[in-house]
């Protein structure tokens, strides 16, 4: 007669919770105190001469450049003037359009872009834009009147040299997509 | 009064378990939202805002960051301190431009064409003049494809 063993009885396995927990709270401590949502950065592309005579609409048109001489057919020119009254050093003193028929000077962005949008249907090129700024203008209203151009349709922004600068020419000549 | 003597002691043993799940799951949470800084993006740049500033394209491959400070000056990846004077942004960018050409002879490409995309982070106090003269660098190096950075929203 065989010997028949009884059955063991269930092992009861015990994991330690505890350690695992303290851990863990240690590492969210650190991921918590590490933790700091970093603003939504976008880009505005920019081409320079060469991508952007590839881009022309006729790209016989577009005149063959030596670095530093191309320009976008652009048929506007946004002139923004700066103050300097020594409290709003750098901000937005004056906006005008020169378009082929004369300036108009514009009150504020907003009246930019209204200006801009209703010009621009009756433009040949209607896809650049030249920007020339004072050269102590900042890069914050820079970009909002890039901005406001290219909200207005205008899918290139040029940057013509600082009008008040004497002795730099050239044109980075790019444009914003 | 006495309430007699307790035989059998209360044992309490709080279920830790889903208390570790959930512990868990806020680890991942914050495993994923970690944004470990780049060397080459300075998070002291405050960058301007542009509401029609588009998401960013991660697919971009060969991409050199510049981060400009307020007072024009060129944080560049490699650079132990600011690029300040003219000449040595210049020379900088130019040196660069050649690394990138050397790489791309020496991935097969006999053109050697630089397909290098130019970041620039610059700061919102920094002037037209500054933005334009890094610009103009750029170009005359013979960088074309090149990108502003903008934050898409208010509040930084």
């Amino acid at each position: 007669m065989a010997y028949k063993r009884p059955a063991d009885p269930p092992l009861d396995v015990d994991l330690p919770i505890t350690p695992m927990l303290d851990l863990a709270f240690q590492v969210l401590l650190f991921f918590i105190l590490t933790y700091h949502p970093s603003q939504l950065e976008g880009q505005m592309e920019m081409t320079l001469p060469d991508a952007a005579k590839a881009q022309a609409a006729n790209p016989k048109d577009a005149k063959d450049s030596m670095p530093g001489d191309l320009e976008l057919p652009a048929e506007i020119t946004v002139v923004v003037k700066t103050q300097h009254d020594g409290t709003h050093d750098g901000g937005i003193s004056q906006i005008t359009v020169q378009e082929p028929t004369g300036p108009k000077d514009v009150g504020d962005l907003k009246e930019l872009r209204k200006y801009l949008s209703e010009i621009r249907k009756g433009l040949t090129n209607q896809n650049d834009i030249k920007l020339q700024a004072d050269s102590s203008l900042r890069y914050a209203y820079v970009m909002e009147v890039m901005d406001t151009c290219t909200r207005a349709g205008f899918r290139n922004v040029g940057f013509g040299p600082p009008a008040d600068a004497a002795g730099m020419t050239g044109e980075p000549a790019m444009g914003g997509k | 009064m006495s309430h007699g003597p307790s035989s059998d002691a209360i044992k309490a043993e709080p279920n830790l378990v889903p208390l570790l799940d959930l512990v868990f799951q806020l680890i991942m949470f914050f495993m994923i939202c970690v944004n470990f800084v780049s060397e080459q993006v300075n998070e002291d740049i405050k960058l301007p805002v542009a509401q029609s500033a588009r998401a960013m394209d991660k697919g971009e491959i060969d991409v050199l960051f510049l981060n400009m400070d307020p007072a024009g000056k060129l944080i560049a990846p490699g650079q132990p301190k600011p690029l300040e004077s003219l000449g040595e942004k210049k020379y900088y960018l130019k040196q660069q431009f050649t690394d990138a050409k050397r790489t791309a002879e020496e991935r097969g490409d006999r053109s050697g064409k630089v397909n290098t995309a130019i970041i620039i982070r610059a700061d919102r106090n920094a002037t037209y003049a500054e933005l334009f003269e890094l610009l103009h660098l750029c170009k005359e190096a013979g960088y074309h494809k090149m990108q502003l950075r903008a934050y898409t929203k208010t509040g930084g």
